[in-house]
């Protein structure tokens, strides 16, 4: 088959994993070789709906012993297969990188006879890429579940990042939808590289020369939307990540349903965009504004509104912590107000010291007033255009929501109800 | 008013500007690229001096900080029409505040530089991405883009480390100019 085939194949099989940030690694160039990496990452094209390429992704290859139901790529799916050889990798990333079409490789894989035999093959690709093709650019590999900790370990010492697909929120549906994946073998390998970036590190302290271990950190990611998982779930599931598994990133992919399976959404359902948007929303309060999961979400109101953010979800329900004052609030009271973020309460914070800030002012800073507005008051004043109660806050905010893909139509009956509060019954 | 009127480059405007700075009246400093004078306009051509050129570079950098003798540079390259006189004024914030001047985005006489800064960095950022080269020969390879600004020094710096040991060429087809790496500079 033909090289040019083969790439057409496998990188199709890995549209299906999200991941593509090149950033959080800063390495030098060295002598000889090619390549280096940039902390703040580089964009090398965008996609139609605006996200940003960066890597090559594609799979070793996209034989698989498994039968997982959501995935395009199962043993019991008739498309065509195609496996690399690691000599046609090397040369496709080494010459994609010299022309500047890519900030590195991804490379994942389906599992061809056993976890660490496939493991073994991506091994030896990556390794033959940066000692015999000199490849000194962003490596990002998928830890394939049950491979042996010797090779995981070998595997991180010549890779920038690993990450382990969670695959689904919950171990009842990885279960019922991919009954060939434990989640033992899932969580082992994700504590295996937590710990030794861990040990790296401490060793780092005394011996300046220890060499580095996945410097990009490890990232996961689960599909939303194949199972009946709520959102609640999910943001808890993340937190878990975050706080036990030190992941730089938990993405999110809405399930593209490509499979027939009594236990999936129909083939003809649109991928939950909406609700992956919701849940990276959610992401960036748990990872930037010091949220809790147990405060995004809770048993009452389990899921995600379709109208307004997570953010402004979370103010409503607490309104009794609002209007503040935004002379006076500290950096974290500014934080949760909805409208505005880490920058604009900086700056907030900075320029209130040499004037009274106005509604006004406030704007300038960069915060989003068609949000702000109704939560803050500025010199003790709310704004008299407004009233400060549940409903006439939350008609305000939807008739300003984002709504991205679900545009309130005119003839739409459905008034959004509001949600329920805690404590109502 | 005194005009000074130099050659474009980067080393004349800072010995124009160096020269306007120890004008007692009041003066501006414009490239001779885009100027057209107005009535009453005193122009007073400056001669690009390599020496003076790199004393500034020292002093400037030592006095008001690298940081904005580079908000300068990358300011210049965005070619923008009035770009040398708010230089010029930025350098005169900059001498009295030193290194506070970066951070002063109410001033002025700051936030012009500022912004065309902004737009610089921005596109060269994206050029980094952007640009593609072509196999010409086996060790060389070949690019060609059209930028709004002039961003190819601040390009060939990144693809000198990464790319070092190929020799390359990027040419803006806009300008005519070349940065060109033989392996080694």
């Amino acid at each position: 088959m033909e090289i040019i085939q083969k790439l057409n194949i496998l990188a199709d099989a890995a549209k299906y994993d999200v991941s593509c940030a090149s950033s959080g690694v800063d390495r030098a160039a060295k002598k000889g070789k090619l390549g280096n990496s940039v902390s703040g990452g580089i964009c090398h094209s965008f996609t139609s709906d605006g996200r940003c390429i960066s890597l090559l992704k594609v799979l070793y290859t996209n034989h698989c012993k498994y039968d997982c139901a959501y995935c395009q790529n199962r043993r019991s799916n008739d498309i065509p297969r195609a496996t690399f050889l690691p000599e046609e990798l090397c040369e496709l990333t080494y010459n994609f990188y010299l022309r500047n079409y890519i900030e590195g490789l991804f490379l994942s894989s389906g599992v061809i006879k056993s976890p660490d035999y496939t493991s073994e093959l991506i091994y030896r690709t990556v390794k033959m890429l940066r000692d015999q093709y000199g490849f000194n650019g962003y490596i990002h590999v998928k830890a394939i579940p049950g491979t042996s900790r010797s090779l995981l370990e070998r595997m991180g010492r010549i890779v920038d990042r690993m990450s382990v697909n969670i695959e689904l929120p919950s171990e009842d549906s990885l279960k019922l939808l991919a009954p060939d994946k434990k989640k033992e073998d899932l969580v082992s390998p994700m504590k295996l590289i937590r710990d030794k970036i861990v040990e790296r590190e401490g060793n780092a302290k005394y011996i300046r020369s220890t060499p580095k271990f996945v410097p990009g950190g490890q990232s996961t990611q689960m599909i939303v939307g194949a199972s009946g998982d709520t959102d609640m779930k999910i943001v808890r599931l993340t937190e878990a990540m975050y706080d036990k598994f030190k992941l730089k990133r938990v993405y999110f992919s809405a399930y593209i349903p490509i499979n027939s399976h009594p236990l999936l959404p129909a083939v003809d359902t649109a991928p939950p965009m909406l609700r992956e948007h919701r849940l990276y929303q959610a992401d960036f309060l748990l990872r930037f504004y010091d949220f809790k999961a147990s405060e995004i979400l809770n048993e009452r109101n389990p899921n995600f509104s379709r109208y307004i953010d997570p953010k402004c979800q979370w103010a409503l329900l607490h309104l009794d912590k609002f209007p503040i004052e935004v002379n006076k609030a500290s950096y974290y009271e500014l934080l949760r107000v909805p409208g505005i973020g880490q920058r604009s309460a900086r700056r907030i914070v900075q320029a209130r010291k040499y004037s009274k800030l106005t509604l006004e002012d406030v704007k300038k800073m960069g915060a989003v007033v068609k949000r702000a507005r109704y939560f803050i008051t500025c010199c003790g004043k709310y704004d008299p255009t407004l009233r400060f109660n549940e409903t006439s806050i939350y008609h305000g905010l939807l008739k300003s929501a984002d709504v991205t893909d679900n545009q309130l139509s005119f003839f739409h009956t459905e008034t959004p109800g509001l949600f329920l509060k805690e404590g109502a019954v | 008013m005194i005009t000074y009127i130099y050659d474009s480059s980067f080393e004349g405007l800072l010995t124009a500007i160096y020269f306007a700075y120890k004008e007692e009246e009041e003066c501006r400093v414009v490239s001779g690229s885009f100027h057209q004078l107005e009535l009453g306009d005193m122009p007073v051509y400056v001669e690009t001096d390599p020496e003076l050129y790199s004393k500034m570079e020292n002093y400037i950098a030592g006095r008001c900080g690298i940081e904005n003798l580079m908000s300068m540079y990358r300011a210049y390259l965005g070619e923008l029409p009035d770009i040398s006189d708010a230089i010029f004024r930025f350098f005169k914030v900059a001498m009295k505040k030193g290194l506070e001047a970066q951070y002063m985005h109410a001033n002025p006489d700051v936030l012009p530089v500022l912004n065309a800064e902004k737009t610089v960095a921005r596109e060269s950022q994206k050029m980094l991405g952007f640009i593609r080269f072509k196999k010409i020969a086996d060790d060389t390879l070949y690019s060609s883009y059209q930028p709004t600004s002039n961003t190819t020094p601040l390009v060939a710096k990144h693809f000198s480390e990464r790319m070092n040991s190929y020799k390359w060429i990027i040419h803006d087809t806009v300008r005519g100019v070349y940065a060109v790496y033989n392996g080694s500079e």
